[in-house]
């Protein structure tokens, strides 16, 4: 080896030279020669654009034929140059005008592109087809098996596409196999899943009967891990679905008191005050104060006492001044929140022995600047 | 004599093989580099975000700005942070008992004044003297405290913070807006993130107008030029080649986003050490795998953010000093993972990777030099050895530069003009005649002092204004 | 009647280009912003009967803009009036509008026919 080294020495460094000076030729010449190109098509694609721009905003307001604007269409460029013009202006509106740009993108070219990019070896295209196909107003039925099965995948952009184009066409029971395909799925994250139903509520139009029991059914199948139900609890809450109150409400009187799921029933309590009924409400705040308030989850108990202030219900003062003393400072802080709300109390005298000065300070002071 | 010949022979051509070796792994890494950034731009597309301006179901991000006299820039660059396209975010401005006007401007600017927020002692930090904020500007708050290092500012910030995700950046980078979307959807992609890093890029000569890039142009130098084309190669190309496998080592303490919960779980930033940065995202590798929880720690080559580099040869050797410092001390810290299969491609490759490749480089290559030329004046080599030597060195160093500047145009082209790219194609030529050589002899300088136990920061100067419009 | 000037103060470009071709189509005389900066000069200086306000825009935000137009004395919401169009649509946000005097709270995606019937009821107001 070392003989070889020195005996070829000079041969190797020609050798290495050579490539040398060869790439950089190829990268200068390459970097002129791809800038220039660059350059060009740069300046051609803006004026393109331009134009585009234009006819897109007379047909999207009706001014212009669909005819037209298929005539002015000729090379992939010009659908290139389409696409993002659409891809950039459909997210902030909707009615008439999204119609009609969901209509160009069923335009032959863009269509066939997407259809083959569907039967593609690389998971990452077919999720990119997957996420054309839900932006059209309709989609062939022969595509779900497809899109079902890909729902399926373990590659969790593949998954989340599919089931995407799924929420946005498919029919309900489609739906309802797709999202579980998502909540079963580890590699997809909770805030991907919140994607999922933000756009499935989304799509129903107002109406969010069949949603509602699509998601309270997920939560009584109880296959689900703990992190999920309590996503699907969030979903139900955050997004509003007043038509799951009794559900949410029997699902927490019905939790176990043993608390071995902390998540879920934090999730729970969070919407108890905004889902309870007048008949209901009693039993409520009977297992907050007597099971909830001496959870051993910190979660748990700083959740019950921002119900508890929520419900302002008298009965409940006590059990707020008691969670004063609590070990955790949150909890304080929440019960004295909550406290605060009620009429008559003064909070600036309540301050319990057990709590040192400094931290007290920090907790009037936050409760009172919220207030403010 | 024979023998001492002999031995000298074999030690050149064991260094001519690792300078083979090295570079042909940074060559592999950078292939490598290209197909993951490929890769991760189509997956930036993905996931739509649809609720995050509508719900509070998205993950929450509180930035972490540690700042020690930065009265020319602090304004700007805060509300730079202001400004960021997200919607549940906070901003906390630390100020690290800085001794000019710093604090002062920041009340003026935003009409702070004290406020009382609890502030859990999780991480062990210097006492917070005040805490300021105003209803107007509900996200930003000021935290002033007694002078530490920065990562006891860094864990003062995560003691104050609320979210559940921290960015930590430096007060003076400039973020782009979409910024905190984009290193968002590392987290939605994947459950297990923990943390995510960011690329840094060279501020020096482009222009800034409203809190955002307008021109991307070089710097006007050549060390800030030599600087470009380094700040590609290792930053952009070599650690998006680290994140295709998986094995990123370093989230730069200018921009980074942690998930909160874990960084407390492995008690935050470590306080004496120079390379606090490096330091973190390797405990959190070495937590997360010995408890056998799965986690991912990403690169993402697009999300930007533009930070200054120093353009003084006396500021660039000090902070290239300090940066060899944290790297040993960090190294060092954890040598158990050092070539141990328990963590993984991280123990057998990475670690080891920048042990040779980086740690040890500047000893390996002066005494090369060194060597080469005693070799040379004794005869144990003949000239033309000499010369393939020095070809291995620094031919094949010039075609890294040359493939990292020519990736960039492949992949980014931040740089507008084609004047620019020549430019920084014939500084990669150029940085491995001379400034490789004083940056080999800073590193050693590095390591010395390493070993002599010096763990100051080194003033750090910055020339001041370049974002302001 | 003289005719109407409304400022739109909007970073993408196409939804701009599209509020912009109903606005004239309408016969408003119409001027179109990118930023925050010059939006607020323009505001300003021009004094327009209507501006439709983004939030998030470079520069400075909507919010910061209404701001300063709050503490401006020249200025109260009957002589500028404002529309927000923005995908901020959090009740917080909407809340914070109204609170510094928008007029109206449009959240994005919108549709255009509903927007040009707020708009003509808030120039009516």
């Amino acid at each position: 080896m070392i003989d070889y080294l020195n005996s070829h020495a000079e041969t190797i460094i020609l050798v290495v030279v050579l490539i040398l000076a060869i790439v950089s030729i190829i990268v200068f010449l390459g970097a002129i020669y791809s800038r220039w190109i660059m350059n060009l098509t740069k300046k051609k694609r803006r004026n393109i654009k331009e134009e585009l721009s234009e006819y897109v905003v007379k047909y999207a307001c009706g001014d212009l034929a669909f005819k037209e604007l298929e005539k002015r269409l000729r090379t992939s460029t010009d659908h290139q140059i389409l696409l993002s013009i659409i891809n950039e202006l459909s997210p902030s509106i909707s009615g008439t005008e999204r119609d009609r740009l969901q209509l160009l993108l069923e335009l032959p070219v863009i269509e066939k592109f997407f259809m083959g990019q569907l039967k593609s070896k690389k998971q990452l295209e077919k999720a990119k087809a997957c996420l054309y196909l839900s932006r059209l107003k309709s989609i062939d039925s022969k595509l779900f098996p497809h899109l079902l099965e890909y729902s399926a995948e373990e590659y969790s952009i593949l998954s989340y596409a599919s089931c995407m184009t799924i929420i946005v066409h498919g029919d309900d029971s489609q739906k309802r196999i797709a999202l579980k395909n998502q909540l079963l799925n580890e590699n997809l994250s909770d805030q991907a899943l919140n994607d999922l139903f933000v756009e499935f509520q989304d799509v129903s139009g107002g109406d969010f009967t069949s949603e509602a029991k699509t998601i309270m059914g997920f939560i009584s199948e109880k296959i689900y891990s703990h992190s999920r139900t309590a996503l699907l609890i969030k979903t139900l809450g955050e997004l509003n679905y007043h038509e799951s109150a009794e559900f949410l409400v029997n699902e927490f009187l019905q939790l176990s008191s043993d608390l071995d799921e902390p998540l879920v029933a934090e999730s729970l309590i969070t919407y108890m005050p905004v889902f309870a009924s007048e008949d209901t409400e009693s039993n409520i705040l009977e297992r907050l104060h007597l099971v909830y308030a001496n959870s051993e989850f910190r979660e748990v108990r700083e959740a019950t006492m921002t119900a508890l202030g929520m419900f302002g219900k008298e009965e409940s003062i006590p059990i707020l001044k008691w969670a004063m003393y609590d070990q955790d400072f949150y909890v304080r802080f929440y019960a004295a929140k909550s406290l605060q709300s009620f009429p008559g109390i003064l909070l600036s005298s309540m301050k319990p022995e057990t709590m040192i000065q400094a931290d007290w300070d920090d907790l009037i002071g936050e409760v009172n600047s919220l207030n403010s | 004599m024979e023998i001492l010949l002999d031995i000298l022979y074999v030690i050149n051509v064991l260094i001519f093989g690792y300078f083979i070796v090295v570079n042909g792994s940074y060559i592999i890494l950078m292939y490598f580099s290209y197909v993951q950034t490929k890769k991760s731009r189509k997956e930036s597309k993905i996931f739509r975000l649809s609720g995050l301006f509508d719900s509070r179901l998205y993950k929450s991000v509180s930035i972490l700005a540690p700042a020690f006299n930065e009265e020319e820039s602090i304004i700007e660059s805060t509300r730079g942070l202001l400004n960021l396209e997200f919607t549940d975010y906070e901003v906390i401005i630390i100020n690290d008992g800085s001794k000019d006007n710093t604090l002062q401007k920041l009340i003026d600017h935003f009409k702070l004044h004290e406020i009382d927020r609890h502030v859990p002692k999780e991480l062990i930090s210097q006492p917070i003297k005040a805490i300021y904020g105003n209803r107007m500007y509900s996200n930003l708050f000021v935290v002033d405290k007694i002078n530490g290092r920065k990562a006891d500012a860094l864990n003062a910030g995560i003691n104050v913070s609320r979210k559940d995700l921290i960015c930590a950046v430096d007060s003076d980078t400039l973020l782009e807006p979409t910024v905190l979307q984009q290193m968002l959807m590392a987290f939605v992609a994947d459950p297990t993130t923990v943390a995510v890093g960011g690329v840094v890029r060279v501020a020096n000569g482009c222009t800034f107008t409203l809190g955002e890039v307008e021109k991307v142009n070089i710097p006007k130098t050549h060390i800030g030029r030599i600087q470009a084309v380094e700040y590609l190669r290792s930053f952009l190309f070599g650690r998006t080649g680290w994140d295709y496998f998986d094995s990123l080592l370093i989230i730069s303490g200018a921009f980074g986003v942690f998930d909160r919960k874990a960084v407390i779980n492995v008690g935050g930033y470590l306080h004496d050490t120079v390379g606090e940065d490096m330091e973190l995202v390797i405990r959190l590798h070495r937590y997360f795998r010995e408890k056998g929880i799965k986690y991912r720690i990403r690169f993402l080559p697009e999300p930007v953010c533009w930070t200054e580099v120093p353009e003084s040869w006396s500021v660039l050797g000090r902070q290239r000093n300090r940066w060899q410092r944290g790297l040993a001390d960090t190294l060092w810290r954890h040598r158990g993972m050092m070539m141990n299969p328990k963590y993984g491609s991280l123990g057998v490759f990475a670690m080891p990777f920048y042990l040779f490749a980086e740690l040890l480089s500047p000893i390996i290559e002066l005494s090369g030099y060194v060597l080469l030329g005693i070799s040379l004046y004794l005869g144990a080599i003949n000239f033309q050895f000499a010369l393939l030597f020095l070809t291995a060195a620094v031919l094949l160093g010039m075609i890294l530069s040359v493939l990292s500047v020519m990736l960039e145009e492949l992949t980014f082209r931040r740089y507008d003009r084609l004047r620019d790219v020549l430019i920084l194609i014939f500084y990669a030529f150029v940085e491995n005649l001379g400034y490789r050589q004083i940056h080999a002899w800073w590193r050693f300088m590095g390591l010395i002092d390493f070993l002599k136990g010096n763990k100051t920061w080194g003033e750090m100067t910055r020339s001041k204004g370049t974002f302001s419009s | 009647m003289d005719k109407k000037y409304i400022l739109v103060i909007e970073d993408e470009e196409m939804t701009a280009r599209l509020i912009l071709y109903r606005l004239k189509a309408l016969g408003y005389e119409v001027e179109h912003v990118r930023d925050g900066i010059t939006g607020l000069k323009t505001i300003k200086e021009k004094k327009p009967d209507l501006v439709v306000l983004d939030v998030m825009l470079p520069g400075i935000s909507g919010f910061e803009i209404l701001q300063d137009l709050e503490a401006d004395k020249e200025f109260d919401s009957t002589s500028i009036k404002v529309i927000m169009l923005t995908s901020k649509s959090r009740a917080e946000d909407v809340s914070r509008g109204f609170e510094l005097g928008a007029m109206e709270y449009m959240p994005k995606p919108f549709k255009m026919d509903e927007f040009i019937l707020r708009l003509k009821r808030v120039l009516k107001q």
